[in-house]
């Protein structure tokens, strides 16, 4: 880590959003050596499908982590943390917000993980870079939980906040003179109208302003597919995959011992064969329809309900039944003729999430 | 030629696979990154302009993705 005024190396939480890309800007336009870091949890809203992109045609398809450091001309490590992170989910410290979103404890995770970058590849970083404004999100960026973060992810007064920077103490690299703290800037509240105008000031078009945060675990829908997964397991846990089917397709739970999970168009359908191997799994034989995985411990009577299920979302034509081929996971196969549900068969309380 | 498999998994994972395999791999060697999901054709582009590293080919066949990245 340098001892001398010049040159500072600084490491930048980069979400995708403006706030992150503001605040790295503000760092590099004082000199620093910027490098970005944007971590991958499993939950990350970055982390899409092409079926989930395929549902917002009009938007660039894009990694917006990637593209704010293209805009920045920083370079950007994306890190895994999908294991360590399920103890923030599973047992956040300092509690849920409004829906199963950590937030306090995942941002004195992710802090505490850009600090453990430093001597990473070589780099030797001496502060982290965050663009957390006072006020602005009711769980994690308030007056009070920001030295709650500066200490406990070990950052201490290692850890920047350029949009915010003066209204809280100063920081090393204010002390130390590699940033002129009157460079930087006193934002509070809700509002974004200095970040607009601040983006319109550096030239940045086309940022992204996720209204959720960067993350489904804000999602109130994603938050109860989430618990529903946790009820019917009696247990809370999760992997990869469970947390990265639940955004995707129609989840519907007949009975506690199994769900169906449907896909809603041709991209997700694609995406669901990669899990034929793992999951019981029926696709309409008889006319075009999803595909649709079975979760769960179904009983034969469930196979017939979850068949009539995907006949009920197939593109159906003139006849009345639907011919539904079955395959399980132990390589078996069957056909079964049924008779679609109608749209009034299929209860609300069936559809998880809604 | 070492094939760093991503198929089945959602980006950034192929993106970050590519990323973990370069970091221990030496300058100027090759590697064929294989993926299924199409996020990869922005993603990984952006990456190697972003590291130096050049796209040798890219091609897919059958919803399989096959990208020969050469490492800066």
């Amino acid at each position: 880590m340098s001892n001398s005024p010049s040159p500072a190396k600084a490491i930048a939480l980069i979400s995708g959003g403006l706030d992150s890309m503001l605040a790295a800007k503000i760092v590099l336009d004082q000199g620093i050596e910027v490098e970005g870091v944007n971590f991958y949890t499993g939950f990350c809203v970055e982390g899409h499908t092409h079926a989930i992109r395929k549902r917002q045609q009009s938007k660039p398809k894009r990694n917006n982590a990637l593209w704010v450091a293209e805009q920045l001309g920083i370079k950007l490590h994306i890190v895994d943390v999908v294991d360590e992170y399920k103890t923030i989910v599973l047992n956040p410290k300092h509690g849920y917000g409004k829906n199963l979103n950590p937030c306090l404890d995942c941002k004195i995770f992710m802090v505490g993980k850009a600090m453990d970058m430093v001597g990473f590849h070589g780099s030797q970083f001496d502060f982290a870079v965050t663009g957390e404004v006072i006020g602005q999100r009711p769980k994690s960026q308030r007056r009070e939980t920001m030295p709650v973060i500066a200490r406990e992810s070990g950052a201490e007064d290692r850890l920047l906040r350029p949009l915010c920077a003066k209204n809280l103490p100063q920081t090393l690299p204010e002390r130390e003179g590699w940033v002129n703290r009157a460079s930087l800037f006193g934002l509070s509240g809700r509002s974004r109208r200095v970040q607009m105008e601040l983006a319109d000031k550096f030239g940045f078009e086309d940022y992204s302003q996720p209204a959720g945060g960067c993350c489904f675990l804000t999602d109130e829908r994603y938050s109860r597919k989430l618990q529903d997964l946790w009820t019917a397991r009696s247990e809370r846990s999760y992997e990869l995959d469970d947390i990265v089917l639940l955004k995707i397709g129609r989840h519907i739970r007949p009975k506690p011992n199994y769900k169906v999970i449907v896909a809603r168009e041709d991209g997700e359908t694609r995406f669901l064969q990669g899990y034929r191997k793992q999951f019981t799994n029926l696709r309409i034989a008889s006319n075009r329809g999803p595909l649709a995985l079975v979760d769960g411990k179904p009983e034969a009577q469930d196979i017939l309900t979850a068949a009539k299920l995907v006949a009920r979302y197939s593109q159906r034509e003139f006849e009345r039944e639907s011919i539904v081929r079955i395959q399980y996971v132990d390589g078996a196969s069957e056909e079964l003729s049924v008779i679609p549900f109608e749209p009034h068969e299929v209860p609300d309380q069936w559809h998880v999430g809604v | 030629m070492t094939e760093v498999d991503a198929r089945g998994t959602l980006c950034p994972m192929p993106l970050i696979r590519s990323q973990d395999y370069a970091r221990n791999a030496d300058s100027g060697g090759e590697f064929m990154l294989l993926a299924t999901d199409p996020g990869v054709y922005q993603d990984i582009p952006a990456w190697c302009r972003m590291h130096g590293h050049k796209i040798v080919s890219m091609e897919e066949e059958n919803f399989l993705i096959r990208i020969v990245i050469r490492i800066a």
